[in-house]
């Protein structure tokens, strides 16, 4: 029961990896089975068949502390501790996360910095190599470019570390609404009296994205928390700063499903359609976006345009606009597209005396347009 | 071909998308006025002492003991909470409202039968086809003995999800409480508890259907500030 309530809880770590296996049956596994992988040993302690389906592994880790003897001295101990690892299975979704509460201090071999990198390696093997599952990396840099580069509602980059071929930049924009690309145009815009702002915020947006990122720091609008992004060799982590937010998967799967959906957009493409979140990112701001245009434009298969534009409406790129599905006059309003739901929440007359009830979803139609920046809606 | 407003509510489902505060409010408009009204009316039930009403009123009066008014205000008070609960769910679209229904096996006070469009919101979506509800109008605190109940009656009644409506003393649930909810959870169970807290912050402009959203996730995640 404990190891249920303790798999229900996310941690402060979580990776992100697709899973393109049919994973077996998870009544084939048993609890309590050990499996070692380098110099690590991980016990399976916890199989739950709840939704999703999750895996608790266990591993131990020493560490050294200084425990008081008396007011004057105190000596070193060695203590163990258990670390949990919760490997949460969304095969709907082709997603796996892992997700564990990392560790600031350890005496492991081959830890650094990373060093739990190497801990989460060492059971990735485990999964690949003895469960047989088959787990590839997530491009989520490249579909962040699709959050960051444009005007988008739904994610800022705050904080970002990268490499470039001369140097290595670390910048953090004060407070949670300023980007750093913001940031560093503003910082040059005051050098550069013959450059608009505009111009300056474009590079700096297209010049972090080129650059090799360490590691940026991301502030989701909606949910209201940061995640530091790490690039590993074996995936993306995701460190979640709580703040006062509750720590709840809910959150955690709104954040991971935001991504991974931006990156199976971004995989399931057709070649000659380029990319479709990238024509979208590069639409006018508040320019209308219908599914019926963009399958002729395209020429998509049936659903796919209203699957992207959704996808780019999570991602915070486009926002719904709605009508009255009708093309009469009305005594009431204008009627036009307007991202207002509340406005047709009311009877509504045509000119020619016939009654349309907006409080019922089947007079309403729907389409999307380019979000504006904040500074293009001012 | 358009994109319909029905549609995109369905899309919203498939794909796992939460609603915003627009549909939120586009789904659920309640009658605020008269939720005030309900509101005062209730809180006037429960100032009236009854044993200083019982000296005021003449012997032949219908309810002329201290016991008797005890019960009519009980009475009373029933009737005005499942007024303030109607009023809540049937500003709602695309869910059917019953209330005070006999099955065959017991009494129920709500039955919330959940349309198409309404799968949208998350506890609905959770309920899949229905859910039921029943009111507690008692001046005591929050018992776990109504959640146990009310379990019960959702096995008997085919639902996984009900609402708790409570007039009791707004406050955090008690640790012991929220056990009895989550327990009841870990097996598929879910009681949403829905106080005067939350009919309060709806009477304050907030959308019921969101307040609702909210309140649910709270049973899911089994937070501390889980109140009524």
């Amino acid at each position: 029961m404990l190891l249920e309530v303790e798999g229900g809880h996310p941690f402060k770590h979580c990776l992100m990896l697709r899973l393109d296996s049919h994973v077996q049956e998870l009544n084939v596994l048993k609890s309590g089975s050990i499996y070692r992988s380098g110099e690590f040993q991980f016990t399976l302690s916890h199989i739950s068949e709840n939704s999703p389906p999750s895996l608790t592994f266990e591993h131990n880790v020493e560490f050294t502390e200084w425990v008081n003897v008396d007011k004057d001295h105190r000596v070193r101990r060695k203590v163990i501790t258990r670390q949990p690892i919760i490997i949460r299975i969304q095969s709907e979704r082709n997603l796996l996360t892992i997700s564990y509460p990392g560790f600031t201090h350890t005496n492991l071999t081959g830890t650094g910095w990373n060093g739990y990198e190497n801990v989460v390696q060492n059971l990735l093997n485990i999964l690949t190599n003895e469960l047989g599952w088959n787990l590839k990396i997530l491009p989520i840099k490249d579909a962040l470019k699709f959050f960051i580069e444009g005007a988008n509602r739904r994610v800022i980059q705050v904080k970002a570390d990268v490499d470039t071929p001369m140097a290595r930049f670390d910048v953090s924009a004060k407070g949670r609404s300023i980007n750093i690309e913001e940031a560093m145009a503003s910082f040059l815009s005051a050098h550069l009296p013959g450059v608009e702002e505009e111009t300056l915020r474009a590079a700096s947006k297209k010049a972090f994205s080129s650059a090799i990122a360490n590691s940026i720091v991301l502030y989701w609008l909606q949910e209201g928390l940061f995640t530091r992004l790490r690039f590993w060799d074996i995936g993306t982590e995701l460190h979640f700063v709580w703040n006062n937010e509750s720590a709840t998967y809910r959150v955690v799967d709104e954040i991971t499903y935001t991504l991974s959906d931006a990156c199976r957009a971004l995989s399931g493409l057709k070649s000659e359609a380029k990319n479709l979140l990238e024509w979208i990112v590069k639409q006018e701001p508040l320019n209308l976006i219908t599914p019926g245009d963009m399958s002729q434009r395209f020429s998509l298969v049936p659903g796919e345009a209203r699957s992207t534009l959704l996808t780019a409406m999570k991602a915070g790129l486009v926002e719904p606009v709605y009508r009255l599905a009708s093309t009469e006059l009305l005594e009431e309003i204008q009627n036009e597209w307007s991202p207002d739901l509340s406005r047709f929440r009311q009877q509504f007359t045509t000119s020619s005396g016939v009654k349309i009830d907006g409080t019922n979803p089947e007079n309403l139609e729907v389409a999307f347009r380019r979000v504006a920046s904040v500074t293009e809606r001012a | 071909m358009t994109y319909g407003m029905n549609e995109f509510l369905r899309d919203l489902v498939d794909k796992d998308i939460s609603p915003n505060d627009q549909i939120y409010d586009y789904l659920s408009k309640t009658d605020i006025p008269r939720l005030k009204t309900l509101l005062a009316r209730l809180d006037q039930v429960r100032a009236v002492s009854p044993g200083e009403l019982a000296k005021k009123r003449p012997r032949r009066h219908k309810y002329a003991g201290k016991r008797s008014i005890q019960g009519q205000q009980s009475r009373l008070l029933g009737k005005l909470l499942e007024q303030v609960m109607l009023v809540l769910l049937r500003g709602c679209n695309g869910i059917g409202v019953g209330a005070n229904l006999r099955s065959t096996t017991s009494e129920i006070d709500f039955m919330v039968q959940v349309g198409p469009t309404a799968l949208v919101i998350p506890i609905f979506k959770s309920a899949a086809t229905h859910l039921i509800g029943e009111a507690k109008c008692y001046s005591s605190g929050f018992k776990s003995e109504w959640v146990n109940e009310l379990v019960g009656l959702m096995q008997l009644h085919s639902t996984t999800h009900s609402i708790l409506f409570t007039a009791s003393p707004s406050k955090i649930l008690r640790a012991d409480h929220r056990h009895t909810i989550q327990l009841h959870g870990a097996k598929g169970d879910r009681v949403v508890p829905f106080g005067l807290a939350q009919v309060k912050e709806i009477a304050a402009g907030k959308n019921f259907l969101k307040v609702l959203s909210d309140q649910y996730i709270r049973v899911l995640n089994a937070t501390s500030d889980l109140a009524i």
